[in-house]
């Protein structure tokens, strides 16, 4: 059960009464319709209510997506087909439907349906729109569109309203956090709804209720395709994930190594206000800037002496290798760039090509960095993790010879703001099965170093699994536009 | 996969196209021999075809579809009164002028795909004519005779109807789509007819439901109908659109990282991608679905990945020349490896392809996947013949696998193999 802030509850009291009222009223007002009036409206509500309330539940079948919802276009429909009043109550027919956990929750998301309706309907009204039932009389007028966008702003502006309201005091999300993730992405898709709303509203003139509801056809053949989409990405990354681990495997010191990469490297781009496309590119950069490694020999990779030539000559190779394997993947060119010159340093003396300074390509830049911090943090054989700001430091030092200042700096800002846990929530799966440990030496004392003791690492896995689960909740609030 | 005039022009393709070709030049030999029927109409719809032409898609399963295209195609075929300023009219044209009007504006849609060399599918464009033309046919004789006056004000009857006809069109359209289909994959008809309705089912329905809606809102809207109805299809497009790239992009990324075993020297180059061409071929002769070829394509290309386990890489990767044990071994981790990826189905195929057909003495085991068997065989062909194009090679390994036939491997599965094999001895597999 929910706890309410008592701020929250006067809150949700005054929109619950205020969405009772505008229900008394629009009761009395459809009563009181002449009848030919009376019967049409009657006839919306009662075709409308039930295509309402069932897109309620197909809405909240699927939670976690950015949600094409189809409730908006109905009750937009609603009070272009029979006014405020009709929307009103289209608005509230879903509560018999609606299984929130918490009676709060049903409460606040139904009367808001309400108001949304009730404020629609009237500015529709007052700028002298017409019903859509005289369609088939007059034709469509481009005229009737100036009430049609003044009243979707004002069920956007009372939708968002409200969301501010309750996020703000229940929630305690700042205002200006809802403004710009809730407010400013969801007004296209809102237009989006009323131009649906319109179509709908159209096709009832016409066809009735059975040629209206063929609307959302092609709506729900977008959110299928949508689900589908949201669902093989998953499957994608998780696939990445686990090839990359199997490569990893190879070598225990490395395990995990890849996704932090990864996860450092946007880190830093989110610092540098990077393009969302581009990050993403970026993120699979990281995971797969190893997969080169794969072709040095094991025995090499796990050689705590000096290097020999020809084996240093090997590991130069990897950057090379892991472009080609992954060539045939369509990424954004610079994921191939920062793959390829990771190892490159700012004064010209790393590899593959030598290149320095600016001829760095910019994901080549941040992976460096990434890469170099979290080896540092990492325990290797030959020494114990060190802790972050120890490593910040020594990143420091190198900067300007090695790296790049400006992602140093970037990276120094992200852990201020999120401090580094080593485990990543993923790979907490580890592989079970028994491998045989080839990759050792049997002559090399370091080779069976534990790692972390098992302890920590479920610790680490815990605290970052709480703070990835807190920010999902947080992204769902303000990507759904109810309080659910 | 790249394709070939000989893929083109297939078994079944080239009745598509022939009949889409005949039909699309008596529609303009007739509609060019008198003058356009109410031309306005017929540029704003050939706009409209021929923008959603324009845009096409290529959708999962290699499919290339042009939505809005075929919905404007079955809107003009299906318009009755046409809202304009001074009023309501009745459309007059006949069924050859939509036709005409819909190749037309197919033809100058997809000039820019050609210019930039990427032509659409002839049998594709040929399809869409040649429902266009059926929609036509079923509707407006009834409209133009005056058969439908009664209906046509209002209520569900004029809706319904035109959804049955839309929805005739589209069970014809799979069938066409499947008969194309079966030729160039040479796969099964009832298979690719299974596949191609399941298709239907998705953006198929769409398209069709918009093709109605733009006709009924024409009534009272008139031209405005035409892009305000398109919108929330192009919408559903782009859904598609998205689905459809993260799913090549997922397909990229399995074909690069099943080289892994390659690159880190466990596998011979090429092995993986020459078990899955095969495997895909044989699976496609057996009438497998296309969630199911999707699957054995995926374990195919990381039935090996087990591999990246041992500390010493077996001579030439060549699992089928092991002991079974060990076999079992590196799939199992090979497995274990895929199933941490999600794909259940896959990582149980993979598990399962060290199971021999049968043992001896006892029937044979109906629980292993197909697609194991699948593999199973086409990784020991691989084994035996390695990349080798020369005749006496493959005939070896054929010969191979005919030997194991009794137990290792299932009959029926090397027969088709051997099929594949054979007919692509001359050429690339």
């Amino acid at each position: 059960m929910l706890q309410l802030r008592p701020a929250a509850k006067v809150y949700l009291t005054v929109v619950t009464v205020g969405a009772l009222a505008a229900l008394i009223a629009a009761t009395v007002q459809l009563v009181s319709d002449p009848q030919p009036l009376r019967g049409q409206h009657l006839r919306a509500l009662l075709v409308l209510a039930p295509i309402f309330v069932l897109s309620i539940y197909l809405k909240s079948r699927m939670t976690k997506q950015v949600d094409l919802s189809a409730n908006v276009p109905i009750l937009i429909a609603a009070y272009l087909i029979g006014g405020w009043a009709v929307a009103c109550l289209v608005g509230v027919s879903a509560i018999v439907l609606d299984r929130q956990k918490s009676i709060s929750r049903v409460l606040f998301n139904n009367a808001q349906w309400v108001l949304m309706g009730l404020a629609g309907g009237l500015i529709y009204g007052t700028m002298g729109g017409e019903s859509m039932q005289t369609l088939p009389a007059n034709g469509f007028s481009p005229e009737l569109l100036t009430p049609i966008v003044v009243s979707i702003a004002a069920v956007i502006a009372v939708n968002a309203g409200l969301m501010l309201g309750i996020l703000a005091l229940q929630e305690q999300i700042r205002p200006s956090t809802i403004w710009r993730s809730m407010v400013l992405t969801s007004v296209g898709a809102y237009f989006a709804y009323g131009l649906l709303g319109l179509l709908m509203a159209v096709l009832w003139s016409i066809g009735g209720g059975f040629a209206a509801a063929l609307v959302l056809l092609p709506l729900l053949v977008a959110r299928r395709a949508f689900n589908q989409y949201a669902e093989q990405r998953e499957a994608y990354e998780s696939t990445i994930r686990a090839l990359v681990q199997a490569v990893e495997t190879k070598d225990h010191y490395t395990r995990g190594h890849s996704e932090r990469v990864s996860r450092a490297s946007v880190l830093i781009a989110r610092i540098l206000d990077m393009r969302e496309d581009r990050v993403e590119a970026l993120r699979y950069a990281g995971i797969l800037h190893d997969v080169g490694k794969l072709g040095v020999p094991t025995r090499v990779l796990q050689k705590t002496g000096p290097l020999s030539d020809m084996e240093f000559a090997a590991i130069k190779r990897h950057p090379r290798n892991g472009t080609e394997m992954v060539r045939g993947i369509a990424f954004l060119e610079e994921a191939y760039n920062g793959i390829m010159h990771h190892h490159e340093r700012l004064d010209g003396r790393g590899y593959p090509l030598g290149l320095s300074g600016d001829d760095i390509p910019e994901f080549a830049r941040i992976i460096a960095v990434a890469d170099a911090f979290d080896s540092m943090t990492s325990t290797r054989s030959y020494r114990g993790a060190r802790d972050v700001p120890e490593a910040l430091t020594e990143l420091e030092k190198c900067a300007g010879t090695q790296f790049d200042q400006t992602m140093v700096q970037a990276l120094m800002t992200a852990l201020q703001r999120d401090p580094w846990t080593t485990v990543a929530p993923s790979e907490r799966r580890e592989l079970d099965i028994e491998m045989d440990s080839p990759t050792f030496d049997h002559d090399d004392p370091t080779a069976n170093l534990p790692t972390e003791p098992d302890a920590q690492v479920a610790a680490e896995a815990a605290a970052s699994e709480a703070l990835n689960a807190r920010m999902l909740h947080r992204r769902d609030v303000l990507r759904r536009g109810d309080w659910s | 996969m790249r394709r070939t005039w000989a893929d083109e022009f297939s078994g079944g393709s080239v009745l598509v196209v022939v009949g889409g070709l005949l039909l699309a030049v008596a529609g303009i030999a007739a509609t060019a021999s008198e003058p356009v029927v109410q031309p306005q109409i017929a540029l704003a719809f050939g706009a409209l075809i021929a923008i959603g032409e324009l845009v096409r898609v290529n959708l999962p399963g290699d499919r290339s579809a042009a939505p809005i295209g075929a919905a404007g195609g079955l809107a003009y075929a299906l318009l009755g009164d046409f809202r304009l300023d001074e009023g309501s009219v009745e459309t007059e044209y006949g069924v050859l002028q939509v036709v005409a009007v819909s190749t037309i504006a197919i033809l100058v849609g997809a000039v820019p795909h050609m210019a930039v060399g990427q032509p659409p599918r002839l049998e594709s464009l040929a399809r869409r004519v040649l429902i266009a033309g059926f929609a036509a046919l079923l509707f407006r004789p009834l409209y133009t005779g005056g058969y439908l006056d009664g209906i046509s004000d209002g209520g569900w009857q004029l809706p319904a109807l035109m959804l049955t006809i839309v929805l005739f069109c589209g069970l014809v359209d799979a069938l066409l789509a499947a008969l194309a289909r079966s030729g160039r994959e040479r796969s099964p008809f009832m298979a690719a007819a299974r596949d191609e309705f399941a298709a239907l089912l998705g953006i198929g329905s769409a398209i069709g439901a918009t093709g109605v809606l733009i006709a009924l809102a024409a009534e009272v809207m008139g031209y405005w109908a035409l892009p305000l109805f398109a919108l929330p299809l192009l919408v559903a497009q782009f859904s598609f659109r998205r689905y459809a790239s993260i799913r090549a992009t997922y397909d990229q990324t399995i074909q690069a990282l099943s080289r892994v075993t390659e690159v880190g020297g466990y596998t011979e180059t090429g092995h993986a991608q020459r078990v899955a061409q095969l495997s895909v071929a044989v699976g496609r002769e057996m009438g497998l679905s296309e969630a199911d070829i999707k699957d054995l394509k995926y374990a195919a290309l990381m039935h090996d990945i087990g591999q990246l386990s041992l500390t010493d890489p077996i001579s030439g990767g060549a699992t089928t020349l092991i002991a079974r044990d060990e076999q079992r071994r590196i799939a199992a981790y090979g497995a274990e490896v895929i199933r941490q990826s999600g794909m259940d189905r896959v990582a149980h195929i993979v598990e399962q392809q060290t199971e021999p057909f049968r043992r001896p003495g006892q029937p044979f085991d109906a629980n292993i996947p197909v697609a194991s068997r699948i593999i199973r065989v086409a990784n020991a062909y691989d084994d035996f013949a390695g990349g080798s194009m020369e005749s006496v090679q493959r005939m070896y390994a054929l010969g191979r696998l005919r030997e194991g036939m009794a137990e290792e491997y299932d009959p029926l599965v090397v027969d088709i193999a051997s099929r594949v094999v054979e007919r692509t001895m001359l050429v690339d597999v």
